[in-house]
């Protein structure tokens, strides 16, 4: 495929992911699926720590696996490699961090603890904000 | 000579005074005769396509009804492959589960509107079924290569079914009307 055809389809999803007008789904903590009737995509983090290369593969409907691409890097001897800055290289990280914010519902859980931590705050939530009788002293 | 000619011009003006709006009746008698005896053929016409097209979703309806029971137990297969460690055993099952999931969603749509759920619940399980059988060839541990997959096939046994179950209490509905 085309790298550019590629990078428009990378773009097609990552603002609608943000958005969350599209749904991923996690597969453990370094890989995400999105499916819809249509086909689905998968992008994960090669070697599951969640950091770069990271490896797009796009699947039909039937699960078929289509089209891969992955984040561009340099291998040296006996040094690892390093991340070659290309637009697919950051347009995959762009995605990646979309997706893994989206299946894991980011947002709303730092809003939520955020509207309690408000809460708490101000005296009324559920939680003391001042020692009771009922804490230890020590 | 002209006077013949001016007789039988003024026999054929009468001749038309008195056929032409009785041709021109007759005229607009046939036609309508001809339109309405073409809407009578066209709605036989569709009230057998109709009846054909319902005849049709019908027995796509029946042959979800008699899948389903095939992909709950092709799950129960596959959970009991993976107690038994049976790791030669599953990607065969994987590929079982994906053949019949697309035929029964090629069913659904046959039979028209369906939810994208349903589509959508098994278009990952299909995903994973394949990520799930690439892990098992390269040496995962079954419960880690399954894991997700299993989550997506309890997803779609749940979507499924439950469309079943509304496509049961159709089909039900409609024999009770027949009848």
């Amino acid at each position: 495929m085309k790298a550019e055809r590629l990078l428009e389809f990378i773009g097609g999803l990552t603002e609608p992911t943000r958005t969350r007008h599209i749904r991923w789904a996690t597969e453990g903590s370094s890989s995400f699926l999105l499916s819809i009737p249509s086909g689905s995509v998968r992008i994960r983090s090669m070697d599951g720590d969640g950091m770069w290369p990271y490896e797009l593969q796009i699947l039909d409907e039937n699960g078929v696996s289509v089209e891969t691409a992955e984040t561009e890097v340099e291998r040296e001897a006996g040094q690892g490699m390093t991340l070659k800055n290309t637009p697919l290289s950051l347009a995959l990280s762009e995605l990646y961090e979309a997706a893994r914010d989206n299946s894991l519902n980011v947002e709303t859980v730092m809003e939520n603890i955020l509207r309690d931590v408000e809460k708490g705050l101000s005296g009324t939530g559920d939680f003391p904000t001042s020692p009771t009788d009922d804490d230890i002293p020590f | 000579m002209s006077k013949f000619v001016a007789d039988t011009s003024s026999l054929a003006d009468w001749i038309s005074i008195v056929t032409g709006p009785t041709g021109l009746a007759v005229s607009v008698l046939g036609f309508g005769l001809a339109i309405w005896q073409i809407r009578k053929v066209r709605k036989s016409t569709e009230a057998a396509a109709s009846a054909s097209s319902t005849a049709a979703r019908t027995a796509a309806a029946n042959m979800v009804l008699f899948l389903i029971p095939d992909l709950q137990a092709i799950a129960s297969e596959i959970s009991t492959a993976l107690e038994s460690g049976d790791r030669e055993r599953l990607p065969e099952l994987l590929d079982r589960w994906r053949e019949t999931g697309i035929r029964v969603r090629g069913l659904l749509k046959a039979r028209g509107e369906v939810d994208a759920a349903v589509l959508t619940a098994l278009t990952r399980s299909f995903a994973q079924a394949t990520d799930a059988k690439a892990k098992i060839r390269s040496g995962v541990e079954l419960h880690e290569a399954t894991t997700a997959f299993q989550r997506s096939i309890d997803k779609a046994i749940e979507e499924v079914g439950d469309l079943g179950g509304q496509m049961l209490v159709k089909v039900e509905e409609r024999t009770a009307v027949e009848s």
